[in-house]
């Protein structure tokens, strides 16, 4: 849990906040940024220990920056357990993310910040 | 003198007479003279009849020429006999076309019949069949012209075909009448629409998100420590929060299904496979209400059907949730599972039964409505969006099954879904 990186990729300002503040409770650091390109950046960067992604943002979106990741060259990144944080509900979402290679997927409006927490912890390395 | 006098009496007997002959003739005349002039009127009538007719021709045949949409005729061997210009351009017809004997087996005549003629890239679906299995109804997309301006999105035209038998006034068949009603434009708007809905939903679902989170985790104590009363009112403040999130989820739910009559993921699922998972998803607010849930299923194995197995789980489930909602505590709920025939055809036949509020006679038209809920059921339960029932009946409709119910009010209800086996015409 010490010194274990988590970067919050997510373009609203309060869940990005709340999310942030439950996790840094659980004593773990915390980065945010706003957008996918940023993301991509910070992670070739820091190489935090988790990342939780946004679907939808402006610029690229989730999905490709999930491709991005799983496809770098650096086994290290492409290995980054990644918990995928939607507002799109339908199996068809959640299998892509699955195909893709997200960790998890959880759709925002039916977990709280305890559920992320929790799927924090387990898939953390 | 009496040769006078008889002279003079025959005189005015002839004359009585010729005026008695005079007479007769006169009225004879007039006689002739009606009869003419009836004659005259008859053959005035037929007259003013056959030009009547003349015209309705001409005018029938001119609103067919006129008709902005397809129509196509056929007589009762199947020749085509007619089609109007809106047809020409769109199927890309000729004048060699007429005589052409469209491809029809056992008294299909469908669309498709028209396959080797119509010389454009198409595809159709039939709708509704009439007792003879002649589709009446049917859904058509047809690629389009290239000088057509008037196709926004995308390329693909879609109609909707009736067709109708041409009978004459002794009920023979003529033949046949296909009208294309255009109905591109309308579903390019159906289609903006399920994109607003759908679009909305999702926004609306991160503000939601950030009321659920931030009030978890105030009422969780992770912001200080908060007294009772404080708690108390956050709590329904996050229950009210749950509702909009509820009515959010109802809505994509109900988008998703406008937006494709079809179903995704139909696999060979065990009905009763799905009604142990309901139960078993309704046990804790069954449990809340000390409210039985029996489920009584037939001894036979009953067969696997092909169902999207997340559609039929919510609908089975929007059914027995109601159930439940409407009971009072302490009582049961008792589910029927078993297989039913019909003649050659088999079903499978699920009853929901509760004790409980019951919909009264003047609701039962609307039940399955858009966001409808009955005075009683909202005075029982403020909490509700009223699109449980329209969610139920579009899932079941796409399973070309069918529900209905029966209904007391104050004595509870009987909800009843009945399923195909065997769905070939997916």
């Amino acid at each position: 849990m010490e010194d274990k990186r988590i970067l919050i990729v997510e373009d609203d300002d309060f869940l990005r906040q709340l999310c942030s503040k439950k996790l840094k409770q659980l004593n773990y650091q915390v980065d945010m940024v706003t957008d996918g390109i940023s993301a991509l950046k910070k992670i070739k960067e820091d190489k935090p220990n988790l990342v939780l992604l946004d679907v939808i943002m402006p610029g690229m979106e989730g999905f490709d920056v999930l491709k991005e990741i799983r496809s770098s060259e650096d086994g290290e990144i492409a290995d980054i357990p990644i918990v995928m944080l939607s507002n799109l509900g339908q199996e068809s979402d959640k299998e892509k993310a699955k195909k893709l290679g997200a960790n998890d997927y959880l759709v925002k409006a039916h977990f709280t910040t305890n559920e992320i927490a929790e799927k924090v912890e387990k898939y953390i390395k | 003198m009496s040769d006078v006098l008889d002279t003079q009496i025959k005189k005015r007997d002839n004359n009585g007479f010729q005026k008695d002959l005079e007479q007769k003739v006169e009225e004879r005349t007039k006689e002739l003279e009606k009869i003419r002039n009836a004659l005259t009127n008859i053959l005035e009538d037929t007259e003013e009849a056959r030009k009547r007719v003349e015209e309705e021709k001409n005018k029938t045949t001119a609103i067919i020429a006129n008709f902005f949409d397809p129509v196509i005729v056929t007589n009762n061997t199947w020749q085509i006999i007619l089609f109007n210009p809106a047809a020409k351009r769109r199927f890309k017809l000729s004048n060699k076309d007429l005589g052409k004997k469209v491809r029809v087996v056992n008294n299909n005549f469908s669309f498709n019949s028209f396959k080797s003629i119509i010389k454009v890239k198409h595809k159709s679906k039939i709708i509704e069949k009439d007792e003879n299995g002649c589709p009446i109804i049917e859904e058509v997309s047809i690629g389009a012209l290239n000088q057509d301006k008037n196709i926004e999105k995308t390329d693909v035209l879609f109609y909707k075909v009736l067709t109708s038998k041409v009978k004459d006034e002794n009920n023979v068949c003529l033949g046949y009448m296909k009208i294309f009603y255009d109905l591109t434009r309308e579903k390019a708007i159906e289609r903006l629409k399920n994109e607003f809905v759908s679009i909305s939903a999702h926004q609306l679902r991160t503000p939601l998100s950030a009321i659920k989170w931030s009030l978890k985790m105030v009422l969780d104590g992770e912001m200080g420590k908060i007294n009772d009363e404080v708690k108390e009112y956050l709590n329904k403040t996050y229950r009210t929060n749950e509702v909009m999130i509820r009515l959010v989820n109802e809505l994509l739910d109900v988008s998703h299904i406008e937006e494709g009559r079809f179903l995704c993921d139909l696999k060979l699922i065990s009905i009763e496979e799905i009604i142990n998972q309901v139960i078993f998803s309704s046990s804790v607010l069954a449990r809340k209400k000390k409210i039985k849930i029996i489920f009584n299923k037939s001894k036979d194995v009953l067969p696997k059907i092909k169902v999207d197995l997340k559609k039929m789980k919510l609908a089975i489930q929007n059914v027995v949730d109601n159930a439940i909602k409407y009971s009072k505590a302490n009582s049961k709920v008792v589910i029927n599972l078993k297989k039913i025939s019909q003649g050659r055809k088999e079903f499978i036949k699920i009853d929901i039964e509760d004790s409980g509020l019951g919909i009264e006679k003047k609701d039962q038209k609307r039940i399955f409505s858009k966001f409808f809920r009955s005075e009683n059921a909202v005075r029982y339960q403020a909490e509700g969006t009223g699109l449980g029932l329209f969610i139920v009946r579009n899932i079941i409709n796409a399973h070309k099954g069918k529900v209905w119910f029966e209904s007391e009010k104050n004595e509870g209800t009987i909800f009843y879904i009945q399923l195909p086996i065997n769905l070939s015409n997916h």
